[in-house]
């Protein structure tokens, strides 16, 4: 996601954080060529509360784990839209879901799909697979094009058609193939349909159901007014004499109105393009796009931005620097200006350098004893130290030892040599004394 | 809204004790056919009549406390026909399969006996026939019986009619006092209730209930509405997708139902694992759907693996062959021989997704490659097709594929058959070379595109071979 984010030169990451229960804290990703750190959240609403802006949750949860999770991302206020990629959600909670989602005017998009793309501003999950074939099928900025297939794995495939055959994708929407998607083949075209951007539809439907009934009739009472090319797959199944027979989860009743012939008839009486078979989609796709889009007087190309290639190294960094920060006029510790802590306890100061202030007042009364016990250098170990401080900024094994060696000395580490030559020099007396 | 396939379809037949099975409820194109959207789960199953009554009998008391017995019904296989000694029913025995069709009574498929060995003797006699089943005026399905249903005969004078179904946002009970047989003919007495979906159970809304209750006798109605009442919460809490009992009788022992189809939604498998085992729920093959051998070994492939993989033979004589991947795109590429008014020749469907391994493909490819080399078609082509992929792996899958073809590459080449290829996605053009160069090394014709090339145009060129 942020790779696509880098792609359509997006000025911010699309993903401001994470939630992952029990893994709270800081994820490094790769934006572009620099790194860049997403905080990690222990729970949705608190994640919520310090991102309020952030108004879409996509779920990679499991199937089982997946409902939990989304029913408490639908309940948040600042989420509007959330897309479930889990296959195998039992219907009553995908039911469960819906439900909620319309309740708190949340827009559900799956669970069983790869999800959607908004060429130049944000893909969910794997959508449009890899960069070289995002590229290829120009999905790194907008056309004019709204598509929705109810197949994940054929929805790149379409959006390539599209490109191929058009200024490209305005946005793209997989539904998912469950019985019941969270938001219909219907009601994503209608939202493309209200965009002014998106000057044709794209359909690609499937054998069974009435999804795509539902499209041709708010077609002929006027729902959908721009031009929008259909296609329902599935024809080859009414084909086959009586030993064998196609169908799906959609294709329950075995109804002739829900065979992709039916469906395709239905959509041409309605006034939808519908060509003779997939073979000729593309061509359809480009007569209505030339007929439609193109002849209108206002239509404006799109923005012919070229796709942002990371071409440089990515290098990991080894250390990561989550606290201190010197880019200001004043270097900040955990956020605060330095010299807020002159007046504050040194447990306080630990507390905030160690562990982000999440220490109550008896973590800071303890570190600050520790301070004091360990202070001199008497008891401590100043070769370890010294090692531990030249390792963590950075440096190599070998420079390592060498700045422990180096306190080794009269006062540290240097007892056994002082031992022997005071009992040297002892023996020696009693010789001379002799 | 009416929500199932017409009453149009129902026959009837007066002379047997078949009650006003809708015929097209139990006989879905999904449970006989195959699956040809993989991405698409399979998820409401059909279930037999006996664990469904068993499912119903074990766990209705947990919302009501009504009388209502345990299920006598005996499930009959070949595996303890001989060995089973029936219980005494006092009015006599029913029997009948339990294959997930209807129209059983119409198909001369249900046998009443006062006399035990009567019944097996009939059922080994059903069994061990070839069976034709009239499913509809057009289809016929042929294929061995193997599990029946054996009943207690229950004498009863009204029937009543019942069924649950779900939809998006609501769940629609269908009622009758005029169930049975004539179901059909009594369709315009049947109320149609609405109910709004809770994924908790709840008890039926007061303004339902005083529908049904209408519609019911003062001595009905206590025992009726506490039934559909608890009937209802179970089917919510099971996660069933259809549920009809057709009819259902009041005896002195109770609320009887002689007749059931249910549906369950198996996602929700495991969070009833429990409760579904010990009703013995299984989700068995539809009659007349027995597999290919090759069939089942891909089913077990695919069980084995996160990945899927299916398989499914047309004609085994057919000349185009498929490797094609993607739920949605190998459909397209089917549909597309379809269109070009090649059905006849289609061999086979298949297909494979989401990422699966090179020993995977591998062993799926062997056994399609080895199934075409056995058509008697005089010219074959195989499709290796696909859409662009998400994250299928094209290079790793295709190393599987090419691995498959070397093994059976004398034959291949000695019938003369062609390969076309159409594919992209991860790693594509790597894949689509490493073919390229195989094959030329193992001198076999093959015709190679990527994305650049409409996705169903090699459907186009292959049947121009033929």
């Amino acid at each position: 996601m942020l790779d696509y984010d880098w792609l359509c030169r997006r000025e911010n990451p699309s993903i401001v954080a994470i939630v992952h229960k029990g893994s709270s804290g800081l994820h490094k990703a790769f934006f572009g060529s620099s790194e860049i750190l997403i905080p990690v959240y222990d729970s949705i609403a608190e994640a919520c509360k310090n991102h309020a802006r952030a108004d879409v949750f996509v779920s990679f949860a499991s199937m089982r784990s997946a409902f939990v999770s989304t029913k408490e991302a639908i309940l948040q206020d600042s989420i509007r839209t959330v897309a479930v990629t889990a296959e195998g959600m039992p219907e009553n909670q995908t039911r469960e879901l819906i439900r909620l989602a319309k309740l708190n005017n949340v827009w559900f998009i799956g669970p069983a799909t790869v999800g959607g793309i908004k060429p130049g501003s944000f893909r969910i999950g794997n959508t449009a697979g890899s960069i070289e074939s995002i590229v290829s099928a120009k999905l790194y900025r907008p056309g004019s094009v709204g598509v929705v297939t109810v197949s994940g794995g054929m929805s790149l495939e379409m959006y390539h058609i599209i490109s191929q055959n058009s200024d490209g994708v305005s946005e793209g929407i997989a539904v998912g193939g469950d019985t019941y998607p969270g938001t219909t083949l219907l009601e994503n075209l209608l939202r493309l349909h209200s965009y002014p951007q998106t000057k044709m539809l794209v359909m690609l439907g499937e054998i069974g159901g009435k999804a795509e009934i539902e499209v041709a009739e708010a077609i002929t009472s006027g729902k959908i007014t721009k031009p929008i090319v259909a296609w329902v797959s599935g024809t080859v199944a009414s084909q086959f004499n009586s030993e064998v027979q196609f169908g799906h989860a959609n294709a329950r009743s075995g109804n002739d109105q829900e065979s992709a012939q039916a469906k395709n008839t239905a959509l041409k009486n309605a006034g939808a393009y519908i060509p003779k078979s997939f073979n000729e989609l593309g061509k359809t796709i480009n007569d209505v796009f030339t007929k439609f889009v193109l002849s209108d007087k206002e239509y404006k190309e799109p923005s012919q931005i070229s796709p942002q290639l990371s071409t440089s190294f990515r290098r990991p960094t080894s250390i990561v620097s989550s606290i201190s920060d010197d880019r200001g006029a004043e270097p900040l510790y955990n956020k605060k200006e330095i010299s807020s802590f002159v007046s504050r306890s040194i447990g306080f100061l630990l507390n905030q350098l160690w562990f982000k202030g999440k220490l109550n007042k008896v973590g800071e009364d303890f570190l600050e004893l520790a301070v004091k016990l360990m202070a001199d250098h008497g008891p401590a170990v100043a070769t370890a130290h010294n090692a531990i401080v030249t390792a963590r900024a950075g440096k190599d094994v070998i420079d390592s030892l060498i700045a422990g060696l180096t306190t080794i000395g009269p006062r540290h580490g240097g007892a056994l040599d002082g031992a022997a030559k005071w009992m040297l020099s002892c023996d020696q007396r009693k010789n001379l004394a002799s | 809204m009416k929500i199932f396939f017409k009453l149009t379809h129902h026959e009837t037949d007066p002379d047997s004790i078949e009650y006003g099975l809708l015929p097209d409820a139990r006989f879905k194109k999904s449970e006989v056919g195959i699956n040809i959207s993989p991405e698409i789960i399979m998820a409401q199953k059909a279930i037999q009549e006996f664990s469904a009554k068993k499912l119903i009998h074990q766990n209705i008391s947990k919302y009501t406390d009504h009388f209502f017995q345990e299920y006598q019904g005996v499930q009959i296989t070949p595996d303890n026909v001989d060995s089973i000694s029936l219980p005494d029913f006092d009015n006599g025995y029913v029997a009948k399969p339990d294959e997930l069709f209807g129209k059983r009574g119409k198909n001369n498929l249900i046998f009443m006996s006062n006399n035990k060995t009567e019944i097996i003797q009939w059922i080994k006699q059903k069994s061990s026939q070839t069976i034709k089943l009239q499913v509809s005026s057009v289809r016929t399905i042929q294929g061995k019986l193997f599990t029946f249903l054996v009943e207690p005969k229950i004498p009863h004078e009204k029937e009543f009619y019942l069924s649950i179904s779900s939809q998006r946002d609501h769940n629609v009970i269908y009622f009758s006092n005029k169930g049975g047989v004539d179901i059909e003919e009594n369709w315009n007495d049947t109320i149609e209730l609405k109910i709004p979906f809770t994924i908790e159970p709840t008890p039926l809304p007061k303004l339902v209930l005083d529908k049904i209750s209408a519609q019911l006798s003062e001595n009905e109605k206590d025992i009726v509405l506490t039934f559909i009442d608890a009937l209802y919460q179970l089917y919510c809490e099971l996660d069933f997708t259809y549920l009809e009992i057709n009819p259902f009788v009041l005896t002195d022992q109770g609320i009887q139902m002689l007749d059931c189809v249910a549906r369950l939604d198996d996602t929700a498998y495991y969070k009833n694992s429990l409760i579904w085992g010990r009703a013995g729920i299984t989700f068995p093959k539809p009659f007349g759907g027995e597999a290919l051998p090759e069939e089942l070994v891909v089913e077990q492939i695919d069980s084995k693996s996160g990945a899927s993989l299916k398989l499914k033979v047309l004609n085994r004589n057919g000349s185009i062959w498929m490797l094609t991947s993607g739920g949605g795109g190998s459909v397209i590429f089917a549909d597309t021989v379809g269109d070009l008014g090649f059905a006849n020749q289609l061999a086979n469907y298949g297909e494979y997704s989401g990422n699966p391994s090179t020993d995977e493909t591998e062993e799926y490819a062997d056994i399609v490659i080895k199934l075409m080399l056995n058509s008697k078609a005089k010219k074959k082509v195989l499709i290796i097709g696909g859409g662009i992929a998400n994250f299928t792996d094209i290079k790793k899958t295709f190393i599987g594929l090419i691995s498959a073809i070397k093994q059976n590459s004398q034959q291949i080449k000695r019938q003369g058959i062609v390969i076309f290829v159409r594919r992209g996605g991860p790693n594509y053009e790597e894949g689509l070379q490493l073919m390229k160069t195989e094959m030329q090394n193992l001198d076999i014709e093959a015709h190679v595109f990527g994305p650049e090339t409409y996705m169903t145009h090699i459907i186009e060129l292959a049947v121009n071979k033929l």
